[in-house]
Formats: structure tokens, sequence, C-alpha cells
């Protein structure tokens, strides 16, 4: 291959992934998907330099108090600023979550190209474990890796979501893989004498990267889903973070009488998955297109 | 075919295999025991250990594992740990009942509000509709289902007053009544799997659309009402209910929230409790029936999709 | 006192009372017991009522079940929420609220010990201590029929009792533990007459067969001769329902027409049991449930000033223990204790957490409605200059440590109040928050004493139960080497003190005893307790003639709804 074609082949992609962003940008769905996770970034990363009141300490006098201008969302039962809650809320899941699905995506990316290259045994083995794996419902399967693992750091949470999307994220990457081996330009690589590790993230990897990158928006919305159900369930983070989840799991008993508090956190939660939603379908048209 | 049919049965088989070791193997892991999450804190160490051994966890995990599948050929799956330490699926078995309610009754629900919403989609694709139908769809598909439920209890339950807040009703309770009690969550339900119907149902409607048997009942001249009834329909619900009925292993197991929600003790609450406790025998046999429903229909589903598509079948038997 | 009184008190004295007896009224005539306490300790020693009407001549009592002031309407379904529960419902395994608020229903005891810290006669009709309180003769009930339709004995007593203590080596810390009282010690000596010898005196045995041992259920002699058969049977006891049916979600009972307390009013009662609390309040709040056995008092606040429920709160001594380890780095100075608890505001914390259903604590287990509890200990409070200063001091201006502790009732919310209140004085507290059972668990499958994180991390909260007395509070959690000593605080002075007071038999020398450890305990301060909850239950308003036990018991032979 001459230098020449190389440059030539490298400007044609770069002038479709140009193409793409350009898609991108003019999809409105992109748009607005874009902007509430980055209202909500903006949120994490400032945290309670920009929320009206201390989100964990400030302990007001108002109990309970209905949402009013002081109070935008109202206050809980120990008279913390719910507003103040829900905007530092977004700190621990926009952590955990793309941490955990860059895991996943990485560990079953690598998964996956091994057992869709090489194929024979060990693709046999590791699909039966896979398939046997993904017949548990991904809460319960998480739950009893939660449990195993003993405590619930943040970090525990990272390591489990990421284990259980991993056989999903290499199960999708297989089958791209499966659809690439037979291929000249493989079939090529190896003829020259290329190592597999070579063939496999130089020359497969590549082509194989518009689904993986729609899986990978895709595990980052279940991703979200995944860490607010554990919360919830009490296998996830605990209080007093103010994290959405554990906001509704701590008041939902005054659901009642206190909307408030469970009412905006589980808009919050909504807003943050619909917005990665709104973006995954994007980059998923776009790149299918 | 028949050959097709037996592999995927053959490797079905060893999935299961795998699934119920995978999951002993997890439950040796999980901390704590057995004999303290029964008899509690203020147990003395003594105690706890005599009930381990009682119960046969203090032994390996390979011999534990050998002893309780030597029974399932026989459909023995033991005996709960816990107390009252009734046979395994006597704790199971109204569980499954309870589940298989809920989720029936969900599918009632979202098959023809899916396939209404896919039809309306994939006829109108491209446009506004289209857009909306999918957006909204696949927005409520990922939100989770405990946010979903808890706003349709402080709406449908505590504003409006018109729906029961827990999924249980009383000892005895008529048919009426048990579907009152399970119509919030059966919405909560709805709502997640809809966009994933819908989703299918466009996509078979806009192939059945294209497709040249639909083509030359246009070129006849027949009313597009009576091809879209005769051709484009019919060749969209098989694939979608097919494909829907992979969900039954989520409908099943995958609840847990909704059930802890509505305090309905549904399968995947039971399983959860056994993994808390330790009861590994439960907590096996919950996994094991869950998995086993996800890969029956799937194994279902690929039969029916293989029929439908002569490629798949040449693949196989390749 | 008029002076027919005097005369006929005089004259009890001379004849009929014991030293016992005579002893009570000394303390009743110094004043030394107020009016509460003395019917309390004069029930104990079994003094009849017609005695105790004299001794306190315009005093009323309080029947067992309440009393009831309307005709009680009859007929209906209870329905009742409370937690699930993962044990053995057989009396002898009962540990949990769940359970034995189940068990407590069809099954009854010897005794009952009402709110007031009180024993009340039940299926033991009167009872008498020798005169060193090592032999306690109960005379029962007549004509109180089981389930089954068989009549209830000293047989059927004895058989119970001896049943739980065969089986009483599980829990470490038992209410009739193997040191006091054999097997054998339980004997029949009439018909109807029970005898408890026990190995050394005891001068509250009464209280330890009431409801408040609630594995000492009373079954028939030849299920209880029989372990592990009493929920088989279908739970035969002798309560105003019996059982119809019951898995782990729910339990249906139906009226015992022939109850010896007279006919129950309610036809049914309807028991279900919830994993998460949270669908339990809301479920009484949407009308599907009538009575909510225990609540936390922040879940309560759906009902409190609603016209359509009842709060339902009875002070106890259960408290959250904040425990420092004293061996440890930051701890190992009391000054740095001492300062964190003076950061606490307490009367705030207490409106805030518990929405004021809590008497203040002062960094002790002694709960001011413990009548050994000395009045005048004076109370600790809020100082933050004081707590900078002792920070100071102790060269620990920096003072940064984590509380580890459980999400469950009020104790994360009181963690959080904690670490709101250390930022006041510049203590930088993280917390810690774990599920239930990962709190109490092994780590890693070690050793249960020396990994389970409430007994080992630096800084803990946890929650202890109710008791009657504070006897347990202190062999386990204060004294040298307690088995749930989690501050692993040592101090030979305290234990002496603890001893005298475990030996004393008059209220005198327990006082002296409280006053000279809670001075200890306030210079030392292994534990912080901010303050004594109150057990907190709800329910509706057509609910009639019920009322809450902190023990979880779910009392209804005379409950209606309107």
């Amino acid at each position: 291959m001459s230098s020449v074609t190389v440059g030539a082949e490298r400007s044609e992609a770069s002038a479709a992934r140009r193409e793409r962003m350009r898609l991108l940008v003019r999809s409105p769905s992109f748009v607005i998907g874009a902007s509430v996770i980055l209202f909500w970034v903006v949120c994490a990363i400032l945290g309670d330099r920009i929320t009206p009141y201390d989100p964990r300490f400030d302990q007001t006098p108002e109990i309970g108090a209905a949402p009013s201008w002081q109070h935008l969302f109202g206050t809980d039962r120990l008279g913390r600023d719910v507003f103040s809650r829900v905007l530092a809320g977004s700190r621990d899941i926009l952590l955990i979550a793309p941490l955990a699905t860059l895991l996943a995506t990485v560990a079953g990316t690598t998964l996956g190209l091994i057992t869709g290259y090489f194929k024979g045994i060990a693709d046999d083995t590791i699909s039966r474990v896979v398939d046997a794996l993904l017949a548990i419902p991904l809460i319960l399967l998480a739950v009893t890796v939660v449990a195993a693992l003993g405590s619930r750091s943040t970090w525990t949470v990272i390591i489990v979501i990421a284990a259980v999307f991993t056989p999903i994220v290499a199960r999708t990457v297989r089958a791209a893989v499966l659809g690439e081996a037979d291929l000249d330009y493989v079939e090529a690589a190896r003829l020259r004498g290329e190592r597999s590790p070579y063939v496999m993230f130089s020359e497969v990897l590549p082509n194989v990267m518009p689904p993986i990158l729609v899986e990978a928006t895709i595990r980052l919305g279940y991703a979200i889903f995944a860490v607010a159900t554990l919360s919830f369930i009490g296998f996830g983070l605990q209080p007093p973070s103010p994290d959405w989840a554990v906001q509704i799991a701590d008041n939902y008993q005054d659901l009642a009488f206190e909307w408030w508090t469970v009412l905006f956190p589980a808009m919050a939660i909504a807003s943050l998955v619909v917005a990665v939603n709104l973006v995954s379908d994007s980059v998923q048209q776009v790149l299918e297109r | 075919m028949a050959r097709y049919i037996a592999k995927r049965v053959g490797l079905a088989l060893v999935t299961l295999v795998l699934l119920s070791m995978i999951v002993f193997a997890a439950a040796q892991l999980l901390p704590g025991d057995l004999g303290r999450s029964v008899l509690g804190r203020d147990a003395s160490a003594e105690a706890v250990a005599e009930y381990n051994h009682a119960h046969g966890t203090d032994r390996s995990a390979v011999v534990q594992y050998l002893d309780w599948a030597s029974g399932l050929p026989r459909g023995d799956f033991g005996t709960s740990l816990v107390p009252p330490e009734e046979p395994v699926w006597d704790v199971i078995r109204p569980a499954l009942l309870n589940s298989l309610k809920l989720a029936v009754f969900a599918f009632v629900l979202v098959v023809p509000f899916g396939l209404l919403g896919g039809v309306l989609s994939g006829l109108r694709a491209g446009k506004a509709l289209d857009r909306g139908i999918t957006v909204v769809g696949l927005s409520l598909a990922v939100v989770p289902e405990f946010v979903t439920g808890l706003v349709l209890i402080l709406v449908l339950s505590i504003w409006a007053g018109w729906l029961p807040v827990t999924a249980q009703w009383e000892p005895g309770a008529g048919v009426v009544s048990q579907i009152q009690h399970l119509t919030l969550p059966a919405i909560a339900l709805t709502l997640v799997l809809f966009g994933y119907v819908a989703r299918i149902t466009r996509a078979g409607v806009v192939e059945a659309l294209d497709a040249d048997y639909t083509r030359t009942a246009f070129l006849k001249g027949l009313p597009r009402n009576t091809v879209i009834r005769r051709h484009v329909l019919r060749n969209a619900l098989l694939p979608t209910i097919a494909v829907v009925a992979t969900q039954v292993g989520y409908l099943l197991g995958g609840l847990v929230a909704i059930e802890l929600l509505f305090n309905y003790r549904g399968i995947g609450l039971t399983t959860l409790e056994a993994a808390q406790l330790k009861d590994y025998t439960v907590l096996a046999a919950g996994v094991l029936i869950i998995g086993f429903t996800y890969v029956v229909v799937t194994l279902v589903a690929d039969i029916v999709s293989a029929l439908l598509n002569p490629r798949i079948r040449f693949e196989a038997s390749e | 006192m008029d002076r027919e009184t005097r005369r006929l008190v005089e004259e009890f004295r001379r004849t009929d009372a014991s030293e016992i007896d005579n002893n009570l009224i000394d303390e009743l005539v110094a004043g030394e017991l107020d009016r509460q306490e003395f019917l309390r300790r004069a029930a104990v020693f079994g003094l009849g009522a017609g005695t105790i009407g004299l001794l306190l001549r315009y005093v009323g009592d309080e029947p067992a079940f309440g009393a009831t002031l309307e005709p009680a309407k009859v007929g209906g379904t209870l329905r009742v929420g409370t937690v699930a529960y993962n044990s053995s419902l057989e009396p002898y395994a009962l540990r949990e609220a769940g359970s034995l608020g189940l068990a407590g229903i069809p099954g009854e005891y010897l005794t009952w010990t009402n709110n007031k810290l009180q024993v009340k006669p039940w299926l033991a009709r009167s009872w008498k201590p020798n005169r060193d309180l090592t032999v306690w003769t109960f005379q029962l009930r007549r004509g109180v029929k089981f389930h089954n339709g068989k009549t209830m004995n000293a047989d059927d007593v004895v058989a119970s009792f001896r049943q739980y203590l065969n089986q009483k080596s599980s829990q470490i810390l038992s209410a009739l533990p193997p040191t006091m009282i054999d097997p054998s010690g339980v004997v029949k000596t009439g018909p109807y007459t029970v005898q408890f010898r026990l190995k050394a005196p005891n001068n509250a045995f009464p209280y330890l067969v009431s409801q408040t041992t609630y594995q000492a259920i009373i079954q028939p002699a030849a299920i209880a001769g029989k372990l592990d058969s009493w929920v088989p049977s279908g739970m035969i006891g002798t309560g105003p329902f019996r059982l119809k049916s019951q898995n782990k979600q729910r339990a249906e009972l139906v009226r015992f027409n022939n109850y010896w307390g007279g006919k129950p009013p309610l036809d049914r009662v309807l028991v279900t049991f919830y994993t998460d609390p949270a669908p339990m309040v809301l479920a009484l709040r949407a009308g599907q449930l009538d009575v909510v056995v225990q609540m936390s008092p922040q879940q309560s606040r759906a009902f409190k000033g609603n016209s359509r429920y009842r709060v339902y709160t009875v002070p106890v001594s259960s408290h959250n223990m904040f425990g420092m380890r004293v061996d440890r780095e930051p701890f190992r100075d009391a000054r740095v204790r001492r300062a964190v608890a003076l950061t606490l505001n307490r009367p705030d914390i207490i409106n805030r957490v518990l929405l004021g259903a809590g008497s203040l604590g002062d960094d002790s287990p002694f709960f001011k409605g413990f009548p050994s509890t000395d009045p005048s200990i004076q109370q600790r409070k809020q100082n933050l200059d004081l707590a900078k200063a002792l920070l100071k001091a102790a060269g620990k201006e920096d003072l940064k440590f984590t509380i580890t502790t459980h999400n469950q009732f009020d104790v994360p919310d009181y963690a959080a109040a904690v670490q709101a209140a250390g930022r006041q004085a510049g203590i930088d507290i993280d917390l810690n928050v774990m599920t239930y059972d990962d709190y109490y668990s092994a780590v890693g499958g070690g050793d249960y004493n020396s990994t389970t994180p409430w007994l080992n991390a630096p800084a803990t909260i946890t929650e202890y139960g109710a008791r009657g007395v504070p006897n347990l509070y202190l062999t386990a959690a204060y004294m040298t080497n307690g088995v749930w000593n989690a501050s692993k605080y040592a101090n030979s002075e305290f234990d002496s003190q603890a001893r005298t007071f475990l030996a004393a038999a008059d209220i005198a020398s327990q006082r002296k005893a409280t006053k000279r450890m809670a001075g200890l305990l306030l210079r030392d301060t292994p534990v912080i307790t901010a303050y004594f909850l109150a057990f907190t239950g709800a329910g509706s308003s057509r609910v009639r003639g019920y009322a809450a036990d902190p023990i979880s018991h779910i009392r209804v032979a005379k409950t209606s709804l309107a």
C-alpha cells in the first residue's frame, strides 16, 4: 500500500467523520439530549459550589416545606433543600455510569474480538458462559455480585455494572467480528503473516468501531438504569449520598404528603436517561446511514 | 431442520447446566453465612456453626452442588435452608404464579398498544408521528421502572385515588380485585416494554410495505386499508410476537424493584431474598427457573425465526 | 393519709406483710418510689389488688387489656401491616418483630408487662416469691381453653418452659439464661400451680415470664413436648384469634369464640408482611391497612395531625449507641470524645430526627423511665466553644473520622445529624452507611467477633432494643470485655459500680450506682447516646381498643372497628 493512497483514505475517512458530525449536530434530538447531559455534567463538576444550600449539611429550620421561592423543590424531612440535593445528586451517577460503561466496553470488546476471531473451542466455551449469564436478569445478577464483593463503595458499583455488561458487549462485538473475519482484508493481513493481536486490534477493530460505539451509548443508558435500580433496592449507593435513587428510596414513604422529595429526583433520573437515549439514538441513526 | 433443532436444544441444555454452576459458585462467594442470617446477631458462634452443619453448608461447594443437582432430574429442587424449611418448589411455585399473573397482564396490555404504535409509526415512517412514537417509546423503555411506578402511584393512586397502592389483594379476592391490584405495576411494565414492541413492529411494517407482494397488491388496485390488514399486519405480527417473547425472562425475574415497590412476592423478590439469606437451594432454583424460561422461549423464538427465514437453517446445517 | 387507712396499713405490715413487702412500703413512705413505681413493684412482688388499693387510697388500677370506654362494634376484619421475617415461628426461635408479633396473637404468656413497665396478671392469676426471692410460685387462671378445646393447666406451662429452657443456648444473651434456672427448676406443684426454682435470687422474675420474653408462649403440653411441632399444629395457643393460614407474606387469623377473656369483637385479623417498610406506610395512608405495628418516627409524620389516623407512641429505652474506639486514634484522648459529644444539639436532633418523639440521652444507657436511674444526673448540653477548646487542648483541631453504621430506622438520619453537628466545630465526619446484613456480618469469612463492622470499626452507631432494666446494656456494651463492647471501654471502677448495681436489691443503692456510673461515662464518654426513642406505630382512627406494645406484639383481643 503506498503512502499516497493511505493519505487519500485518511482524508476520505475524516471527511466522512466530519459529515457525520455535521449530521449529528443538526439532529434536534441530539442537541436536546446533549444539552441536558451537559447540564447535569456541569452540576456534577461544580456540585455544592452552585447549589443555593449545602446539599448534605444545611439542615434548615423548615422541615418538609412545600416548594416555594426560597426552596424551589421544597425541603425534606431533615430540612435539607431538595433543589440543592437534586443538583448535587448527579455527581455519583455521572461518575459511576460512564466509568462502568467504559470498563465494560473495553473488556467486552477484547472478549468479543478474541471469541469472534478465533472461533473454535475458546469461542464455544466463552459463548456458552455468556449465554448462561445473559439468562439471568440483569438486576439479580448485579445483586448477587454486589453481595459477593461485600463492600458497597462507589468502586464496587462500578465494577459490578461493568462485569454485568461485559458479556452483553462481548456478544455484540463477536457478532460484528464474525461478519468481518472472513473478509478479504483480514485474509490479506493473515497472508502477510501479521500476528493475530495485530490483525484483531489494528485491522478488525477499526472496522467494527461503529457497532461498538452504538453499543456503548446504549449501555450508558442501561448503566444509569442499573445504578439507579441497585441504589433503590439498597444494593448500590447508601444515604446520606444525595444520589437521586437514594433520595427516592429514602423518601418514598412520604410520597403521600411530601411528594416533592420523590418527584423531583425521579424527574432528574428520567431526564438523564432520556437525554442519553436521545443521543444514542441519533448516533445510531448517523452511523447506520 | 431436525438437526438444527437438536443442536439448539443441546446448546440450551449446556447453558442451563453452566447457569446452575455459576449460580452455585456465586452463592459460595456471598459474605456472611446462613446460620447468622437465620439466627441473628445475638446468636452464639456455636449455635451458628451448628445450624450451618445441620444444613450442610459447611461442606465443600462441589459436594453441595452435586448433592443438589442429583435431585434435579427427578424434579427435586431440595429443601429451603431457611425456616420453615419447606420444599423449594413450595417456595417457588406461589412466587412463580404471582410473577406469571403480572407478566400475562402486562403482555395483554403491551401487545395491542405496542402493535398500534408500531403500525402507526411504520406507516408514517420518517414523519413527525413516527419520530414522536419512537423517541417517547425508547425513552420510557430506559427510565427505570421504579421511577415510572412511583409517578403512577402518585398520580393514579394518591392524587386521583383510583387504584390501590400495593399489589396485594385480600385472600380469596376475585379476579376483578386481583386485576385492580395489578393494574399499576402492569402499566409500569407496559410503559417499559411499549417502545420495544413498537420498534419491532415498525421494522416489520416498513419491511412489509417494501416487499414485492405488497407492491403487487397495491398495483392490483386493492384499497390501502385492505392491503395493510391482509399483507402488512399479518407479516409484521409474527416476528413481533416471537421477539417480544424473549422479554419473558425480564418479566419473570427482572422485576425486583417493581415487586419491592408494590410489595408483591414474585420470583424476583423471592430470589433476591434468598441471595441475601444465602438460601442456596432457593436461590439456585429461582435463577434456574428464570434462566430455563428465558432459554426455552429464546429457543422457540429462534426456531420460529428459522422456519420463517431459510437462510438461518442453511447456515446451521452447514 | 387518714387515720383508718393508717390503721389498716399498720395492721397489714404487722400481720400479713413479708419482709419484702415491708421494705417496699418503707421505700414508698420515704418518697423513694413514686406512685407509678410503687405499683410496678407491688405487682412484681404479688401484692393483692386490695392491699395495693389500700396502700394507695385513690389509685385505680388499669386492667390488663386497657379499658374499653364504649361498647365495641362486633365484626369486621382488621388489616395489620408488619415487617417480613426470615426466622422460624416456633416459640423458642422467635426473634424478629414480624414473627413474634404473629406468634403472639394465637399464643399468650403468663404475665403482661404494660407500657408503664408494670407487670400484670395474664394466664397467671397471681404470684408470690419466697423470702429470699429464689422460688416464685404462680397460680394459673382457671378455665382457659386452647384452640383445640383442651383446658390449660400446670402441665402445659411446665412443658412450654422446659422446651424453651432446653433451647436457650442459641442466643448469647437470653432473657432466661441457664445461669438463672434449669429446665428441671420449673415444677408443677398443683393442677394450677407452677413453681420456678431459681439458682440465684431475682427481684424481677415476673417480668421474665411476660411477653417481653416472647419465646415463653404457653403451648399445650403434647405440642411443647415435641420440638418444632407448634407451627405444623396450626400454632395452637390460648389467644383471642386462632390461625387459619399463614405464609411469609400473609397470615389470616379468625376469632376464637371460647377465648377466656371474653369473645373478641373482630371476626378476623389479616397480617401482611412487608419486605420494605415504605409500601406499608403508603398502604396505611391509602386505606389498604388499618394498623401498622411499627414504623420509624419519620414515617409517622404522614399520619400526625391528621384526624383520619392515630399515631401510637410509647417512650422506651431503645437507643442508638454511638461508640468510639477508646483504644485507637483519634479517640484515645477522652477530651476528643467529649468534644464530639458536645457538638450535638440534642433537643434539635430529637425534633428533627424523631419529630419530638423521644427523650434526652445523656451518653449513658440510663433511661429516665428506669426506676433505678438517679433523676439528679446532670444533662449534657451543646457547647461548641468548649468542644473546640477541648480539641485544641488535645491537639486534634483537624479531627477527621468515619462513622460506620447501618441503614435502618432513624439511624441514617441520626448519623447525618451527627455529621452536620460535627462540622460546626470543624470536625470532618464521613459516613459509611451499610445495609443491615453487611453491618452485622463477619468480613471475608473471618472470625465473627474480630471482623464484624459493628464491633470493630473505629466509630459505630448501633441500635439497641428496649429493655425493662439497663442490665444488658451494662454487661454487654459497657463493662470490660462485654460481648458487644464496640468502644472497647475498660474501666475497673465502672465495672465494680456495675456489679454493685446488678447485685443490689433495693432501689436506693441502684440509684447511687447509676449516678456514679453516669459520672464516669460523662467523663470518659466511650459512647454517645443523644436520645432514647419512642416506639411508634400508627393506625386508622376507625380502630378502637388497640394499644401499641413496644415489643411489637399485636394486641387485638379488645380491638374493634368503628
